[in-house]
């Protein structure tokens, strides 16, 4: 118990010491920076921002028993034992960078529960594993890992000589495989909040090659007031960081909550120290996507992409409210804060990743293994019912995605630095290759000129930016977008901006504009504004598609915005989507003989997402709202939801 | 006559058998228990409570108190006496856990063995020099490619390509430099120098790469087919790594070496082993029968059985099935 009241106290006084440390929001964020020299330059570097291996006690309770080590080897693209099967598995394109992010919490415990010689072995926990009996450690197992998702940790298993030296090795195998030109890896861990089970989870990656002394848990805190107060204390001591949130579509609307930890409205202190910690959110991951939900947005055909996952995290408890689980939402809520209080909290450049647990970033959709180990090692435990992870069925969860970086050089600094400038993409696993611009003065015929990018870099911005000011002789903003495909995927569909801005009533509004797709003489956009669809060659008795017929390998547009108000605030961002594809679950219907399995769909359209451009009108032509009422917390349903719940008083 | 000997004695499999032979003849000759006077007497030696203590300060970063230590020696008096009662009582018998853990034990003792003489240094460059081709750096690749839309030139791609590639072929490698006039605009670069087959595979997907590395350079070739439609490649050079020197990479042969030594110590260590033995496994088909089956490793003679769950090369039948 000591320990936990010390660990308390320290959060506090941390707390406490921000609180007049920066009672003005730091300045300096990255966008500020000198650009590196010749922008057009920089090239895309794929790669993992999430990933999880035997340090994290759940992936070992999943059986996983590879380590960081393998993680990376993987990701490098060499062929590594999967532990749980015993088979080889290897990617067949691999990756550029990668960052293992194990929980915070009892990182790196269970190996030593298990280890014969270690003293953690006479404890109550660690007499269960070593009786040997499979019941036995199975409920050992799962008091662990209650105890980090009810927050109660278990003291014995909180050593802080133990902690600090699994955190070590975790440092040593980044380290280990860091080789600058030919494949980054960033220091990185989890932060695992969940209160009520609502899931808050963020990454946290650091920029130096030693990391911090110490890692922040769920234990410390959930509120991520408290991991910012973390992370700005670390910046200020050298290491500089950032923190990516995931899974807002599984914090039953806790994510994007338009409140702090403690029930008070968002402040443009508590926005800008938001927008500095985390710079990026996660898109997509196995737990499905979270761009957007079908009854969020129901008029996009698109938002039903892996949005099959319903469970909230570890508690078995049915998703309930969505509004502001989702990304789209809290980039328009983001610009309507703009507006309100002069400062944006959600202002994420977008990622992609795994969250698989065993050590695997397999984002190929015909090449899965699984992502939970003993859950859904092989493709008939996969397709049954039996297999699942968080009272969810593993047919439910999706292929791992991946992260585009726009960078100069393979370096853990240029990663780092693309990720925090935004100049990123988020895909649902293929290497979709996406450029996306925006400025006042590009020519319609931008994209086909030879210097398009220098040009584009020269007299706009990329990905991740605000627009430039507002000339006074132009009319609208106008976006350049280029998108490439995957060599060993699908061809492309159609590149779309979607838009989203605050109206003159005070409420978020989105539109989708469909700016460029494939096979032009056979599709147009309809009366009811939907361009005809691409069409599917998916053959789900032998799990494969053709590219011959339809779809472009490589697409792009100069769109201007035809509903442009100079006085809205407004964010743009393109998404880019393929034809049809056939799921991972098919392709393990193909290798049973069975037909694919009937609640998710055969074929997928995978996509990519790019990170947002925002506009930000001259606040002399703004006339601010007394009440906005697209920001205010709407009461909760019964048993849902409370702004007071987070943070009970003592 | 002296060589044969020196040989024989970094024999593996001769020190496996040699010790194996000195642990059963002291068992032989001090009964189950040597060092024990009696039975009943538990001794905990000096030796065991260092090292007791050596385990405790690794693992906790400070040398256990006087309390930490007597609870230790206490816990492992009292593991004695439960280990002496559960043997009495057979309760190894049967048991998964111990099983493995035996099998384990005799898996690390003979994988030890296997590198338990350091290789010499002829041994060493033998194996380096059987597999030099996996110790060469890549070849690295210099090309300029000119890449043309399936998208824009539909079913006149090829054609135009070979019309295109006519064009190059007559300016030659000046071609290389303004070639990207001629084809369409592409997103990856249209000249990549020094590259490996990986990095290629990279950008351009495995097939290309594969392609791209089997052209003579110094001249246009085409039409390369890619994931993103047709090229047409000039090939700069080719450079070919420099013959690995065995010093650079010894460290790495060494660890290899020890890698298959291992294996192929473990594959005759098994097969001896199994040598043996009498295998004879039960199965139970379709309507309850069970049938009995032989089980060898590779050599003994049987009749094939058909496919199976526990891999077809390794089965064997010896009778057919019978009522039982």
């Amino acid at each position: 118990m000591k320990d936990r009241t010390q660990m308390t106290s320290w959060t506090s006084l941390l707390a406490l010491s921000f609180l007049f440390t920066f009672t003005t929001a730091p300045s300096a964020s990255a966008q500020d920076k000198k650009p590196a020299a010749e922008p057009w330059k920089r090239q895309v570097f794929f790669g993992e921002q999430h990933l999880h291996t035997s340090a994290s006690p759940d992936a070992f309770a999943f059986g996983t028993r590879n380590t960081a080590d393998d993680a990376y080897r993987y990701a490098k693209g060499e062929p590594i034992k999967n532990a749980q099967t015993g088979e080889m598995i290897q990617k067949k394109t691999p990756y550029d960078w990668a960052a293992v992010t194990d929980h915070a919490e009892y990182l790196g415990m269970m190996p030593l529960l298990l280890d014969p010689q270690s003293p953690l072995q006479k404890t109550e926990i660690g007499k269960m594993i070593a009786s040997g009996d499979p019941a036995q450690g199975e409920a050992a197992f799962q008091q662990i890992i209650t105890s980090a998702t009810i927050n109660k940790p278990i003291d014995y298993l909180m050593d802080p000589k133990v902690m600090k030296s699994a955190w070590q090795k975790q440092v040593d195998a980044a380290n280990q495989h860091y080789q600058p030109g030919k494949f980054t890896t960033l220091i990185a861990f989890e932060w695992s909040s969940q209160p009520n089970s609502k899931n808050l989870h963020h990454n946290v990656f650091f920029r130096d090659d030693t990391g911090p002394e110490r890692i922040f848990s769920a234990f410390d805190s959930v509120h991520r007031e408290d991991l910012w107060s973390y992370q700005e204390y670390q910046r200020k001591i050298g290491h500089e960081n950032f923190s990516i949130p995931h899974n807002s579509n599984v914090s039953n609307s806790a994510m994007f909550a338009l409140h702090t930890s403690s029930g008070n409205p968002i402040d443009r202190r508590w926005a800008r120290r938001s927008a500095r910690n985390s710079p990026a959110v996660e898109i997509v991951q196995t737990k499905g996507a979270s761009e957007t939900h079908p009854a969020l947005s129901p008029n996009d055909e698109f938002a039903s992409f892996e949005s099959e996952f319903t469970h909230l995290l570890g508690s078995g408890g049915v998703l309930g409210l969505i509004d502001k689980s989702f990304v789209r939402n809290a980039l328009i809520d983001g610009v309507g804060f703009q507006e309100m209080i002069g400062a944006n909290p959600f202002k994420y450049g977008i990622v992609a990743g795994a969250d698989s647990h065993i050590a695997a970033s397999a984002n190929e959709e015909f090449n899965y293994p699984g992502v939970h180990g003993n859950t859904d090692k092989t493709p008939v435990i996969r397709l049954g019912s039996k297999g699942s992870v968080a009272g969810e069925p593993a047919l439910y969860f999706g292929t791992p995605g991946a992260t585009g970086v726009w960078a100069p050089e393979n370096t853990r600094e240029a990663i780092f630095d693309g990720i925090a400038r935004k100049e990123t993409f988020g895909t649902s696993g293929p290497l979709i290759r996406v450029r996306f611009f925006g400025g006042w003065n590009y020519p319609k015929d931008l994209t086909s000129d030879n210097d398009f990018v220098k040009k584009a870099y020269d007299d706009g911005v990329a990905m991740g930016r605000d627009l430039p000011q507002k000339p006074e002789a132009a009319k609208a903003p106008t976006f350049a977008v280029w998108a490439l495909k995957d060599p060993d995927s699908g061809n492309l569909d159609r590149i779309q901006i979607i838009k989203g801005w605050y109206d003159k009533r005070g409420y978020g509004f989105q539109k989708i504009y469909d700016v460029v797709w494939s096979d032009k003489d056979t599709r147009s956009i309809g009366e009811d504004g939907k361009l005809t669809p691409v069409g599917n060659t998916v053959d789900v008795k032998t799990a494969s598609y053709s590219n011959d017929s339809i779809g472009s390998n490589q697409l792009h547009a100069v769109w201007t915005d035809p509903d442009f108000d100079p006085v809205q605030h407004a964010v743009y961002y393109a998404r880019v989507i393929e034809i049809p594809t056939p799921r991972w679950s098919t392709y393990d219907a193909v290798k049973l003989g069975v037909e694919p399995p009937p609640n998710v769909p055969a074929a997928i359209q995978e996509r990519a997402w790019t990170s947002p451009i925002w506009y930000t009108p001259d606040p002399s032509l703004v006339k601010r709202l007394d009440f906005y009422p697209g920001l205010q917390e709407k009461l909760p349903p019964s048993g849902g939801f409370h702004p007071g719940s987070l943070h009970p008083k003592k | 006559m002296i060589d044969r000997i020196k040989r024989l004695a970094r024999e593996p499999l001769l020190h496996f058998l040699a010790i194996g032979a000195c642990i059963y003849g002291a068992y032989a000759l001090f009964g189950e228990k040597p060092e024990e006077a009696s039975p009943e007497t538990i001794r905990v030696t000096a030796g065991e409570v260092a090292w007791m203590a050596d385990s405790w300060t690794t693992k906790w970063g400070r040398p256990p108190t006087e309390a930490e230590l007597l609870g230790m020696i206490r816990q492992r008096v009292r593991e004695t006496a439960y280990y002496r009662e559960a043997l009495a009582m057979g309760l190894d018998k049967d048991d998964v856990i111990i099983r493995r853990r035996l099998t384990q034990k005799l898996e690390f003792l003979t994988q030890d063995l296997a590198t338990a003489t350091p290789p010499s240094d002829e041994e060493l460059k033998a194996y380096f020099d059987q597999h030099r081709d996996e110790y060469r750096a890549p070849d690295l690749i210099t090309f300029t490619h000119v890449f043309l839309d399936p998208d824009k030139r539909g079913d006149a791609t090829l054609d135009d390509a070979k019309a295109i590639k006519a064009q190059l072929v007559a300016r030659g490698e000046d071609a290389a430099r303004k070639g990207e006039a001629l084809g369409d605009r592409f997103m990856l670069q249209n000249y990549y120098p020094e590259r490996s087959q990986a990095e290629i595979s990279k950008l351009f997907g495995s097939e290309f790469a594969r392609s791209l590395f089997e052209l003579e350079p110094g001249d246009w070739h085409g039409p390369v087919l890619s994931g993103y439609g047709t090229h047409l490649v000039f090939v700069h050079g080719l450079a070919t790594a420099p013959d690995p020197e065995f010093t650079a990479v010894k460290q790495r042969v060494l660890q290899d070496w020890g890698t298959k030594k291992r294996e192929e110590f473990n594959e005759k260590f098994t097969e001896g082993l199994l040598s043996g033995y009498e295998i004879i496994v039960e199965l139970e088909d379709e309507t309850g029968n069970i049938e009995e089956i032989s089980v060898g490793m590779g050599k003994q003679n049987g009749k094939k059985h058909a496919a199976s769950d526990v891999g077809e090369e390794a089965i064997f039948v010896s009778s057919e099935g019978k009522d039982k």
